[in-house]
Protein backbone atom coordinates (compact mmCIF):
# COMPACT_ATOMS: atom_id res chain seq x y z
CA UNK A 1 0.00 0.00 0.00
CA UNK A 2 3.12 2.17 0.66
CA UNK A 3 4.41 1.60 -2.67
CA UNK A 4 0.75 2.09 -4.24
CA UNK A 5 0.27 5.35 -2.28
CA UNK A 6 3.73 6.59 -3.31
CA UNK A 7 2.91 5.59 -6.75
CA UNK A 8 -0.22 7.52 -6.73
CA UNK A 9 2.13 10.58 -5.11
CA UNK A 10 4.34 9.98 -8.39
CA UNK A 11 1.83 9.58 -10.88
CA UNK A 12 0.52 12.91 -9.75
CA UNK A 13 3.83 14.89 -9.75
CA UNK A 14 4.51 13.65 -13.11
CA UNK A 15 0.91 14.95 -14.22
CA UNK A 16 1.67 17.98 -12.72
CA UNK A 17 5.59 18.28 -14.47
CA UNK A 18 4.00 17.65 -17.93
CA UNK A 19 1.05 20.45 -17.81
CA UNK A 20 3.77 23.11 -16.53
CA UNK A 21 6.00 22.03 -19.56
CA UNK A 22 3.02 22.29 -21.74
CA UNK A 23 2.46 26.17 -20.30
CA UNK A 24 0.16 25.56 -17.50
CA UNK A 25 1.70 27.63 -14.51
CA UNK A 26 -1.20 26.81 -12.10
CA UNK A 27 0.62 23.41 -12.08
CA UNK A 28 3.84 24.83 -10.61
CA UNK A 29 1.48 26.38 -8.01
CA UNK A 30 0.55 23.08 -6.77
CA UNK A 31 3.98 21.27 -7.46
CA UNK A 32 5.21 24.21 -4.53
CA UNK A 33 2.54 23.81 -2.19
CA UNK A 34 3.03 20.14 -2.76
CA UNK A 35 7.01 19.77 -1.47
CA UNK A 36 7.03 23.20 0.05
CA UNK A 37 6.24 22.14 3.22
CA UNK A 38 8.29 19.33 3.51
CA UNK A 39 11.26 21.13 2.01
CA UNK A 40 10.93 23.57 5.05
CA UNK A 41 11.31 21.34 7.96
CA UNK A 42 14.29 19.26 5.93
CA UNK A 43 15.90 22.33 5.74
CA UNK A 44 15.43 23.61 9.25
CA UNK A 45 16.68 20.16 10.24
CA UNK A 46 19.46 19.87 8.04
CA UNK A 47 20.80 23.38 9.95
CA UNK A 48 18.77 26.58 8.52
CA UNK A 49 17.83 29.03 10.97
CA UNK A 50 16.79 32.60 9.06
CA UNK A 51 17.35 31.30 5.39
CA UNK A 52 14.74 29.14 5.50
CA UNK A 53 12.43 30.12 2.76
CA UNK A 54 15.23 31.52 0.74
CA UNK A 55 16.83 27.85 0.20
CA UNK A 56 13.30 26.91 -0.47
CA UNK A 57 13.33 29.17 -2.97
CA UNK A 58 16.10 28.44 -4.64
CA UNK A 59 15.41 24.45 -4.49
CA UNK A 60 12.22 24.88 -6.39
CA UNK A 61 14.44 27.48 -9.08
CA UNK A 62 17.09 25.32 -9.51
CA UNK A 63 14.64 21.67 -9.87
CA UNK A 64 12.47 23.66 -12.05
CA UNK A 65 15.17 24.81 -14.44
CA UNK A 66 16.78 20.95 -14.50
CA UNK A 67 13.17 19.57 -15.36
CA UNK A 68 15.10 17.50 -18.06
CA UNK A 69 17.21 16.05 -15.53
CA UNK A 70 14.67 14.49 -13.66
CA UNK A 71 14.45 10.94 -13.37
CA UNK A 72 10.70 9.55 -12.61
CA UNK A 73 12.18 6.66 -11.10
CA UNK A 74 11.90 8.47 -7.94
CA UNK A 75 10.33 10.82 -6.76
CA UNK A 76 9.46 14.31 -7.01
CA UNK A 77 10.32 14.80 -3.40
CA UNK A 78 12.75 12.74 -2.96
CA UNK A 79 14.60 14.48 -6.28
CA UNK A 80 13.89 18.16 -4.19
CA UNK A 81 14.88 16.90 -0.98
CA UNK A 82 18.39 15.81 -2.94
CA UNK A 83 18.68 19.45 -4.46
CA UNK A 84 17.60 21.21 -1.13
CA UNK A 85 20.70 19.09 0.51
CA UNK A 86 23.75 20.17 -1.93
CA UNK A 87 22.41 23.81 -1.60
CA UNK A 88 22.00 23.84 1.66
CA UNK A 89 25.85 22.07 2.07
CA UNK A 90 26.98 24.75 -0.50
CA UNK A 91 25.77 27.40 2.08
CA UNK A 92 27.52 26.19 4.98
CA UNK A 93 30.98 25.61 3.21
CA UNK A 94 30.55 29.63 1.64
CA UNK A 95 29.73 30.26 5.02
CA UNK A 96 32.83 28.65 6.39
CA UNK A 97 35.06 30.54 3.87
CA UNK A 98 33.72 33.73 4.74
CA UNK A 99 34.61 32.38 8.42
CA UNK A 100 31.22 32.23 9.84
CA UNK A 101 30.68 29.66 12.93
CA UNK A 102 28.88 26.88 10.71
CA UNK A 103 28.70 23.34 10.83
CA UNK A 104 30.88 21.52 8.08
CA UNK A 105 31.80 18.49 9.53
CA UNK A 106 29.86 15.22 9.57
CA UNK A 107 31.17 13.70 13.01
CA UNK A 108 30.21 16.63 14.77
CA UNK A 109 26.53 16.83 16.67
CA UNK A 110 24.48 19.79 15.17
CA UNK A 111 24.38 23.04 16.42
CA UNK A 112 22.37 24.86 14.17
CA UNK A 113 18.46 23.87 15.69
CA UNK A 114 17.07 26.66 17.36
CA UNK A 115 14.66 27.73 15.11
CA UNK A 116 13.03 24.38 15.63
CA UNK A 117 13.47 24.79 19.27
CA UNK A 118 11.59 28.08 18.59
CA UNK A 119 8.82 26.13 16.87
CA UNK A 120 8.02 23.25 19.07
CA UNK A 121 6.66 23.65 22.56
CA UNK A 122 5.63 20.68 24.31
CA UNK A 123 7.98 19.37 26.48
CA UNK A 124 8.41 16.10 25.10
CA UNK A 125 9.22 17.20 22.01
CA UNK A 126 11.48 19.51 22.78
CA UNK A 127 12.83 16.55 24.96
CA UNK A 128 12.97 15.01 21.63
CA UNK A 129 14.58 17.61 19.62
CA UNK A 130 17.69 17.53 21.98
CA UNK A 131 17.64 13.95 21.66
CA UNK A 132 17.89 14.26 17.90
CA UNK A 133 19.80 17.21 18.14
CA UNK A 134 22.53 15.02 19.56
CA UNK A 135 22.81 12.88 16.74
CA UNK A 136 25.83 13.27 14.37
CA UNK A 137 24.56 14.67 11.10
CA UNK A 138 24.15 11.66 9.09
CA UNK A 139 22.51 9.91 11.51
CA UNK A 140 20.32 12.70 12.38
CA UNK A 141 19.41 13.50 8.27
CA UNK A 142 18.36 9.98 8.50
CA UNK A 143 16.27 9.72 11.39
CA UNK A 144 14.07 12.73 10.37
CA UNK A 145 13.90 11.66 7.36
CA UNK A 146 12.73 8.07 7.68
CA UNK A 147 10.67 9.34 10.76
CA UNK A 148 8.96 13.16 10.22
CA UNK A 149 8.77 12.98 6.13
CA UNK A 150 8.24 8.89 6.24
CA UNK A 151 11.37 8.08 3.31
CA UNK A 152 11.91 4.61 2.56
CA UNK A 153 15.19 3.84 2.98
CA UNK A 154 15.93 3.46 -0.93
CA UNK A 155 14.78 7.26 -1.03
CA UNK A 156 17.19 8.38 2.34
CA UNK A 157 19.84 6.71 0.53
CA UNK A 158 19.46 8.90 -2.97
CA UNK A 159 18.79 11.84 -1.08
CA UNK A 160 21.80 11.42 1.14
CA UNK A 161 23.71 9.69 -1.34
CA UNK A 162 24.51 6.90 0.32
CA UNK A 163 23.47 3.06 0.19
CA UNK A 164 20.35 2.00 1.19
CA UNK A 165 22.03 -0.40 3.88
CA UNK A 166 24.05 2.08 5.28
CA UNK A 167 20.40 3.94 6.02
CA UNK A 168 18.95 1.47 7.80
CA UNK A 169 22.18 1.69 10.19
CA UNK A 170 22.18 4.81 10.43
CA UNK A 171 18.54 4.52 11.32
CA UNK A 172 18.80 1.68 13.44
CA UNK A 173 21.88 3.26 15.29
CA UNK A 174 19.61 6.76 15.88
CA UNK A 175 16.92 5.15 17.15
CA UNK A 176 19.20 3.64 20.14
CA UNK A 177 21.11 6.85 20.51
CA UNK A 178 17.68 8.77 20.94
CA UNK A 179 16.41 6.03 23.28
CA UNK A 180 19.79 6.46 25.74
CA UNK A 181 19.79 10.23 25.41
CA UNK A 182 15.76 9.84 26.65
CA UNK A 183 16.60 7.72 29.56
CA UNK A 184 19.59 9.95 31.08
CA UNK B 1 14.63 1.12 27.15
CA UNK B 2 14.59 -2.80 25.67
CA UNK B 3 14.92 -3.17 21.83
CA UNK B 4 12.72 -6.05 19.96
CA UNK B 5 14.77 -8.52 18.35
CA UNK B 6 12.51 -8.40 15.07
CA UNK B 7 14.47 -6.24 13.12
CA UNK B 8 12.20 -6.63 10.04
CA UNK B 9 8.86 -5.14 12.26
CA UNK B 10 11.77 -2.29 13.63
CA UNK B 11 12.21 -1.15 10.05
CA UNK B 12 8.35 -0.46 9.48
CA UNK B 13 7.83 0.93 12.65
CA UNK B 14 8.01 4.76 11.13
CA UNK B 15 5.84 3.82 8.43
CA UNK B 16 3.25 2.02 10.99
CA UNK B 17 3.48 5.53 13.00
CA UNK B 18 2.94 6.96 9.67
CA UNK B 19 -0.16 5.62 8.87
CA UNK B 20 1.09 4.41 5.18
CA UNK B 21 1.01 0.87 5.59
CA UNK B 22 -1.17 -1.79 3.82
CA UNK B 23 -4.17 -3.36 5.66
CA UNK B 24 -2.37 -6.75 5.87
CA UNK B 25 0.69 -5.32 7.15
CA UNK B 26 -1.11 -2.91 9.00
CA UNK B 27 -2.89 -5.84 10.77
CA UNK B 28 0.33 -7.65 10.73
CA UNK B 29 2.17 -4.90 12.82
CA UNK B 30 -1.08 -4.56 15.16
CA UNK B 31 -0.84 -7.60 16.35
CA UNK B 32 2.90 -7.78 17.02
CA UNK B 33 3.07 -4.21 19.00
CA UNK B 34 0.31 -5.45 20.86
CA UNK B 35 2.23 -8.20 22.41
CA UNK B 36 5.66 -6.42 22.01
CA UNK B 37 6.54 -4.10 25.12
CA UNK B 38 10.14 -2.98 23.23
CA UNK B 39 8.17 -2.34 20.11
CA UNK B 40 5.22 -0.13 22.20
CA UNK B 41 7.61 1.76 23.76
CA UNK B 42 9.27 2.58 20.18
CA UNK B 43 5.76 3.79 18.54
CA UNK B 44 5.03 6.05 21.37
CA UNK B 45 8.71 7.45 20.97
CA UNK B 46 8.30 7.73 16.96
CA UNK B 47 4.75 9.56 17.72
CA UNK B 48 6.52 11.90 19.73
CA UNK B 49 9.41 12.52 17.26
CA UNK B 50 6.53 12.66 14.17
CA UNK B 51 4.54 15.65 16.44
CA UNK B 52 7.97 17.29 17.01
CA UNK B 53 8.28 18.09 13.33
CA UNK B 54 8.13 21.97 12.74
CA UNK B 55 4.55 23.26 11.58
CA UNK B 56 4.83 27.05 11.07
CA UNK B 57 7.18 27.40 8.14
CA UNK B 58 5.98 30.23 6.39
CA UNK B 59 6.20 29.85 2.35
CA UNK B 60 5.29 32.58 0.27
CA UNK B 61 4.25 30.03 -3.09
CA UNK B 62 3.44 33.28 -5.03
CA UNK B 63 7.13 34.45 -4.85
CA UNK B 64 8.58 30.94 -5.29
CA UNK B 65 6.31 30.41 -8.74
CA UNK B 66 7.22 34.40 -9.62
CA UNK B 67 10.87 32.66 -9.54
CA UNK B 68 10.55 30.07 -12.26
CA UNK B 69 11.74 30.39 -15.73
CA UNK B 70 8.59 29.40 -17.94
CA UNK B 71 9.35 26.48 -20.16
CA UNK B 72 11.16 27.45 -23.68
CA UNK B 73 11.11 31.36 -21.96
CA UNK B 74 14.26 33.11 -23.24
CA UNK B 75 15.33 35.31 -19.42
CA UNK B 76 16.00 38.74 -20.83
CA UNK B 77 18.70 40.64 -19.75
CA UNK B 78 17.30 41.66 -16.15
CA UNK B 79 17.49 45.84 -15.81
CA UNK B 80 17.49 46.50 -12.52
CA UNK B 81 15.94 49.50 -10.94
CA UNK B 82 18.24 49.49 -8.04
CA UNK B 83 20.80 47.62 -5.79
CA UNK B 84 18.36 45.64 -3.88
CA UNK B 85 16.34 44.69 -6.72
CA UNK B 86 19.88 43.99 -8.54
CA UNK B 87 20.81 42.11 -5.88
CA UNK B 88 17.79 39.96 -6.28
CA UNK B 89 18.13 39.85 -10.12
CA UNK B 90 21.16 38.48 -9.47
CA UNK B 91 19.93 35.28 -7.62
CA UNK B 92 16.75 34.49 -9.71
CA UNK B 93 18.72 34.95 -13.04
CA UNK B 94 19.02 31.43 -14.72
CA UNK B 95 22.01 30.22 -16.41
CA UNK B 96 21.47 28.36 -19.54
CA UNK B 97 22.43 24.81 -19.31
CA UNK B 98 24.85 23.69 -21.71
CA UNK B 99 26.16 20.25 -22.44
CA UNK B 100 29.40 19.09 -20.80
CA UNK B 101 30.96 17.83 -24.22
CA UNK B 102 30.09 21.35 -26.06
CA UNK B 103 31.91 22.93 -23.18
CA UNK B 104 35.26 20.80 -23.22
CA UNK B 105 34.95 21.15 -26.71
CA UNK B 106 34.92 24.90 -26.24
CA UNK B 107 37.28 24.68 -23.49
CA UNK B 108 40.03 22.74 -26.25
CA UNK B 109 39.15 24.94 -28.98
CA UNK B 110 40.49 27.95 -27.00
CA UNK B 111 43.33 25.86 -25.05
CA UNK B 112 44.36 25.32 -28.31
CA UNK B 113 44.06 28.60 -29.81
CA UNK B 114 45.79 29.79 -27.07
CA UNK B 115 49.07 27.47 -27.58
CA UNK B 116 49.39 28.11 -30.77
CA UNK B 117 48.80 32.12 -30.35
CA UNK B 118 52.10 31.55 -28.35
CA UNK B 119 54.41 29.08 -30.20
CA UNK B 120 53.39 31.25 -33.05
CA UNK B 121 54.36 34.64 -31.23
CA UNK B 122 57.75 32.99 -30.06
CA UNK B 123 58.18 31.54 -33.36
CA UNK B 124 57.70 34.58 -35.20
CA UNK B 125 59.78 36.60 -32.99
CA UNK B 126 63.15 34.60 -32.77
CA UNK B 127 62.42 33.71 -36.66
CA UNK B 128 62.63 37.94 -37.16
CA UNK B 129 65.24 38.63 -34.77
CA UNK B 130 67.46 36.57 -36.80
CA UNK B 131 67.02 37.48 -40.05
CA UNK B 132 64.23 37.89 -42.19
CA UNK B 133 61.38 39.29 -43.80
CA UNK B 134 57.55 38.03 -43.59
CA UNK B 135 55.59 37.61 -46.80
CA UNK B 136 52.39 36.26 -46.91
CA UNK B 137 51.37 33.83 -49.42
CA UNK B 138 49.24 30.94 -50.50
CA UNK B 139 49.97 27.65 -49.62
CA UNK B 140 47.55 24.49 -49.82
CA UNK B 141 46.53 23.16 -46.05
CA UNK B 142 48.29 19.79 -45.15
CA UNK B 143 46.62 16.90 -42.85
CA UNK B 144 47.41 17.50 -39.14
CA UNK B 145 49.44 14.40 -38.68
CA UNK B 146 52.10 16.38 -40.31
CA UNK B 147 51.89 18.52 -37.19
CA UNK B 148 52.82 15.39 -35.34
CA UNK B 149 55.84 13.87 -37.44
CA UNK B 150 57.54 17.46 -37.30
CA UNK B 151 56.96 17.79 -34.00
CA UNK B 152 58.77 15.25 -32.89
CA UNK B 153 61.43 14.87 -35.38
CA UNK B 154 64.37 16.60 -36.65
CA UNK B 155 63.87 20.20 -37.88
CA UNK B 156 65.16 19.95 -41.59
CA UNK B 157 68.37 21.35 -43.13
CA UNK B 158 66.18 22.59 -46.20
CA UNK B 159 63.36 25.20 -47.23
CA UNK B 160 60.63 23.64 -44.81
CA UNK B 161 56.69 24.58 -45.36
CA UNK B 162 54.27 23.77 -42.60
CA UNK B 163 50.67 24.41 -42.22
CA UNK B 164 48.07 24.14 -39.21
CA UNK B 165 44.59 24.77 -38.61
CA UNK B 166 42.80 22.91 -41.53
CA UNK B 167 42.18 19.56 -42.17
CA UNK B 168 43.18 17.17 -45.04
CA UNK B 169 40.81 18.11 -47.71
CA UNK B 170 38.54 20.69 -46.27
CA UNK B 171 41.15 23.72 -46.88
CA UNK B 172 40.12 26.44 -45.01
CA UNK B 173 43.34 28.15 -44.77
CA UNK B 174 42.09 31.86 -43.37
CA UNK B 175 46.01 33.09 -43.43
CA UNK B 176 49.60 31.66 -44.17
CA UNK B 177 52.66 33.27 -43.83
CA UNK B 178 56.29 32.46 -44.98
CA UNK B 179 58.72 32.73 -42.73
CA UNK B 180 62.48 33.12 -43.22
CA UNK B 181 63.68 30.37 -40.86
CA UNK B 182 67.10 28.54 -40.62
CA UNK B 183 68.08 24.95 -39.83
CA UNK B 184 71.43 24.38 -38.05
CA UNK B 185 72.79 26.22 -35.55
CA UNK B 186 76.09 28.65 -36.01
CA UNK B 187 77.32 31.13 -38.95
CA UNK B 188 76.84 28.67 -41.85
CA UNK B 189 73.24 28.12 -41.20
CA UNK B 190 71.14 27.49 -44.53
CA UNK B 191 68.43 29.86 -44.83
CA UNK B 192 65.00 28.40 -45.23
CA UNK B 193 61.49 29.23 -46.01
CA UNK B 194 58.72 28.38 -43.52
CA UNK B 195 55.09 28.85 -44.15
CA UNK B 196 52.43 28.59 -41.86
CA UNK B 197 48.87 28.55 -42.21
CA UNK B 198 46.19 28.93 -40.14
CA UNK B 199 42.28 27.87 -40.69
CA UNK B 200 39.74 27.05 -38.94
CA UNK B 201 39.80 25.63 -35.43
CA UNK B 202 36.13 24.32 -35.34
CA UNK B 203 36.87 22.05 -38.19
CA UNK B 204 38.80 19.70 -35.79
CA UNK B 205 37.08 17.21 -33.37
CA UNK B 206 37.88 16.75 -29.91
CA UNK B 207 40.13 13.70 -30.43
CA UNK B 208 42.12 15.97 -32.79
CA UNK B 209 42.25 18.84 -31.12
CA UNK B 210 43.45 16.76 -27.95
CA UNK B 211 45.67 15.21 -29.88
CA UNK B 212 47.63 18.30 -31.00
CA UNK B 213 47.11 19.61 -27.33
CA UNK B 214 49.09 17.06 -26.48
CA UNK B 215 51.61 17.12 -29.17
CA UNK B 216 52.00 21.05 -27.72
CA UNK B 217 52.74 20.13 -24.51
CA UNK B 218 55.69 17.68 -24.96
CA UNK B 219 56.91 20.96 -26.95
CA UNK B 220 59.92 22.31 -25.39
CA UNK B 221 59.14 25.93 -25.11
CA UNK B 222 62.54 27.13 -23.40
CA UNK B 223 64.19 29.47 -25.23
CA UNK B 224 67.82 29.20 -25.84
CA UNK B 225 70.52 30.48 -28.53
CA UNK B 226 69.26 27.70 -31.17
CA UNK B 227 66.44 28.33 -32.96
CA UNK B 228 63.74 25.93 -31.76
CA UNK B 229 61.09 24.34 -34.53
CA UNK B 230 58.68 26.73 -33.37
CA UNK B 231 55.81 25.63 -36.30
CA UNK B 232 55.32 22.22 -37.78
CA UNK B 233 57.91 22.06 -39.86
CA UNK B 234 57.40 20.05 -43.17
CA UNK B 235 60.12 20.01 -46.14
CA UNK B 236 58.45 21.74 -49.30
CA UNK B 237 58.66 19.30 -52.19
CA UNK B 238 59.13 15.80 -49.01
CA UNK B 239 56.71 13.20 -49.81
CA UNK B 240 54.62 14.06 -46.76
CA UNK B 241 53.65 18.05 -47.43
CA UNK B 242 50.44 17.80 -49.30
CA UNK B 243 49.66 20.22 -51.87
Amino acid sequence: MIETEREDDASLDRTLIERWRDGDERAATAIVKRHAQALARFAVRLGMTDEVDEVVQDTFVRAFSALDGFRSDSSLRTWLFAIERRLVIDRRRSGARRGKDVEVDDSHAATGYDALDVLVADESSQRMMLAIKALTRMQRDVFTLRVQEGRSYKEIAEILDTSEGAARVHYHNAMRAVKEFLDD
Amino acid sequence: MTECNNAEIRDVLPDYVADTLSAAELSRISMHVAECGACREEVALLRIARNARPQAVHIDVDAIVARLVKPGHIVPEPVPSSPGVAAATARTTQTPFVSQRALRSRRNVWQFAAALALVAVGGLSVAVARSGSIALTNVSPIDSAQLSDVATGAAPSSSLTATLGARSGSAPAMFEQTIPSVAGAGPARARTQTVVSVGDLSDYTDAELQRMLDRVDKWDGATSGDVMPTMPLVPVGSSGAKQ
